[in-house]
């Protein structure tokens, strides 16, 4: 039943996705700005000639309809056209920067959840012990702050002050590592190289916790107030007055319960994590998709921001469906 | 932090009359934490107002023998430029000052029309529900869908940049919350038996909802948009920080973090000050915003 419900929520987002493509589409080309007037304007010495051979080479001089046609045409086939600023195809842009994003993505979600949750948990059970008082005043400093801020704090701190971190990419230039799934730390594992390890690992610590660093502050406030709320239930109190210990209340008849919020709230933000990505990818010149975006919308290069916008649609609808099922398997209650 | 006091529900505002607000102040002056926050945000309106007055210098007086002159606290600062200077020798007390406008302005005006425009829709979609209810339920669902941020980038990219822009950018997709909020208000309370009666009486649907309907809303109201405000101030600053948010010549707390970027190894200040002045004030409204949330409308405090 459930697989059922799973390619049904995927085929009721297939609309949506169209829609999204044909906005972007037609979108972009509103866009103040020509994309060969900018590329040219740099070069110096252009001729009017030059310019209209490369719009017709780009097929920027057809009219909007047929470009839309050929656009569709190409992407039924895999091909999403040239980026006009890297001279690459999109599909290969595409997959170069992708891995980077989600290696980040997730580097930042595990960083919220592993400290989040406990931290939050934690305070809900000791209330105004002092850990909570102070996690609690971090956490509300945590959603007052620009995130790209708090990166440029922990350049200034991590690596331009202690040298412990460095300050962009994700690994060191002089090592080579053989790319398997594209996500560095993976690769490195996988392959048994150590060195390419570390590089990957301190590369990806100021990103990842910049990036994480509101999320993990919604999670810690946001179990620690079901946590509160679920302590407070009269099966909770039944519990403990069978004799069972504190910790297997907590645990085992609690934890479950309070998840369930925590998982909702982590679900609606991972928008902040696909679209946060974007500021935090361009402090850190981390190589992902979420940079790729913002350059090629300062560059309108239309082909890489139809491409780009794509392929976060795609990620964005599996996300939610994934969020989707986790709350599904916590709480039996509620079907997909 | 007094999230999950068990505080009981205040009495329903329609039978307090006119003191709801009365007792909101007095119980703001009771949170210490709230009027913190409320003190903040007064300070940084007077200096917005007052920007002219209190800037030492010109935010876009460029002085090139002194730039880079670091804050006056730190060795080589100078009581001349108290926060010291940026790359072009502009004084950063000024251009913060004067920043505090940007992202007042925008924060402040973005909710407003969000709100006025979120509430309008919502309330004539739970009132009549119907088509129009379908419609516009359907186009918020689809906005929601996309990333704020991305959308936001690509709503600048195409308007250009501004400060009226970037109150459209930011609005086109904050009212939803409000249209929400309300067109589930009126649809629950339709049917209670107080709007039955006013329907009754032949009253029509806009005075019923503005006279019977819209009180029990106004205090969660009042909580999304102060704390809507710090969001976008925040989603300004990103904006900003992108290039993508004012001209360049106009001073924003964003686009001067970004600016300081590629001289943080020599001049700390120009990155870090601007977002202090940022952090302290969505701080400010963030402790408000939740002081009220706390104080009018316990039930608001499960979602977030």
């Amino acid at each position: 039943m459930k697989t059922i419900k799973v390619v049904q929520r995927l085929i009721e987002s297939i609309p949506l996705f169209i829609l999204t493509i044909i906005a972007v589409f037609f979108l972009v080309r509103f866009m103040p700005g020509d994309p060969v007037d900018i590329m040219m304007g740099s070069g110096g010495n252009v001729t009017q000639e030059q310019i209209e051979q490369m719009r017709s080479q780009l097929g920027l001089d057809k009219p909007i309809a047929i470009q839309f046609a050929d656009f569709v045409r190409g992407a039924a086939q895999g091909d999403l056209g040239y980026s006009i600023t890297q001279s690459k195809k999109v599909t290969d842009l595409l997959v170069e920067t992708f891995p980077a994003t989600i290696e980040l993505a997730l580097a930042a979600l595990l960083f919220a959840l592993l400290i989040g949750l406990p931290v939050g948990i934690y305070s809900a059970v000791k209330q105004n012990s002092w850990v909570d008082r102070l996690s609690m005043g971090f956490s509300f400093l945590g959603i007052s702050m620009p995130a790209f801020w708090l990166g440029i704090l922990g350049i200034l701190i991590f690596s331009v002050s202690l040298h412990w971190l460095p300050t962009s990419g994700r690994l060191d230039p002089t090592l080579e590592l053989r790319q398997i799934t594209g996500l560095f730390l993976l690769d490195s594992i996988l392959t048994g190289n150590w060195a390419a390890l570390h590089s990957a690992f301190t590369h990806l610590v100021l990103p990842a916790v910049t990036l994480g660093a509101e999320l993990l502050a919604i999670v810690a406030r946001i179990s620690r107030s079901s946590m509160v709320e679920v302590l407070r239930h009269d099966y909770v109190q039944l519990a403990r007055s069978k004799g069972l210990k504190e910790t297997a209340v907590i645990f085992k008849h609690a934890l479950p319960n309070a998840l369930i919020p925590t998982v909702t709230v982590v679900g609606l933000q991972m928008g902040v994590l696909l679209g946060g990505n974007m500021i935090v990818e361009t402090v850190f010149g981390w190589p992902g998709l979420g940079r790729l975006v913002v350059q090629s919308i300062l560059n309108r290069d239309y082909a890489v921001i139809q491409g780009a916008v794509m392929l976060y649609g795609i990620t964005f609808i599996l996300a939610n469906l994934l969020v989707d099922i986790v709350y599904t398997y916590l709480n039996p209650k509620i079907s997909l | 932090m007094q999230e999950l006091s068990t505080a009981p529900l205040p009495a329903p505002p329609r039978a307090a009359n006119a003191s709801p607000w009365k007792k909101t102040v007095q119980e703001l002056a009771a949170h210490p934490s709230g009027l913190i926050g409320a003190i903040i945000i007064l300070l940084y309106l007077v200096v917005a107002v007052a920007a002219p007055l209190l800037a030492p210098y010109s935010p876009t007086e460029m002085d090139l023998r002194a730039r880079f002159l670091p804050p006056a606290w730190a060795a080589g600062g100078s009581l001349q430029h108290l926060l010291g200077t940026d790359q072009l020798g502009q004084d950063l007390l000024s251009r913060i000052i004067y920043g505090s406008r940007v992202s007042i302005s925008v924060g402040l005006f973005s909710v407003l029309i969000s709100l006025l425009v979120g509430s309008v829709l919502g309330s004539i979609a739970g009132y009549y529900q119907g088509w129009f209810d379908r419609i516009v339920s359907r186009v918020a669902d689809l906005l929601m869908a996309v990333p704020y941020l991305l959308f936001a980038i690509f709503a600048m990219a195409i308007l250009g940049p501004g400060v009226l822009n970037l109150i459209i950018a930011l609005s086109i997709k904050a009212w939803i919350e409000f249209y929400r909020l309300l067109r589930g208000e009126i649809i629950s309370e339709k049917t209670k038996e107080y709007v039955e009666a006013a329907r009754m009486l032949g009253r029509p649907g806009p005075v019923i909802i503005v006279a019977e309907v819209l009180p029990n809303v106004i205090h969660s109201l009042v909580v999304l948009v102060t704390l809507r405000i710090g969001y976008m101030i925040i989603m300004e600053a990103s904006l900003s920080f992108l290039g993508l948010g004012v001209p360049p010549e106009v001073p924003a707390w964003g686009s001067m973090i970004a600016a300081g970027r590629d001289t943080l190894i020599n001049a700390w200040w120009i990155s870090t000050l601007p977002g202090l002045a940022i952090l302290f004030l969505v701080l400010g409204i963030n402790l408000l915003g939740e002081t009220l949330r706390d104080i009018t409308d316990p039930r608001l405090q499960a979602r977030e």
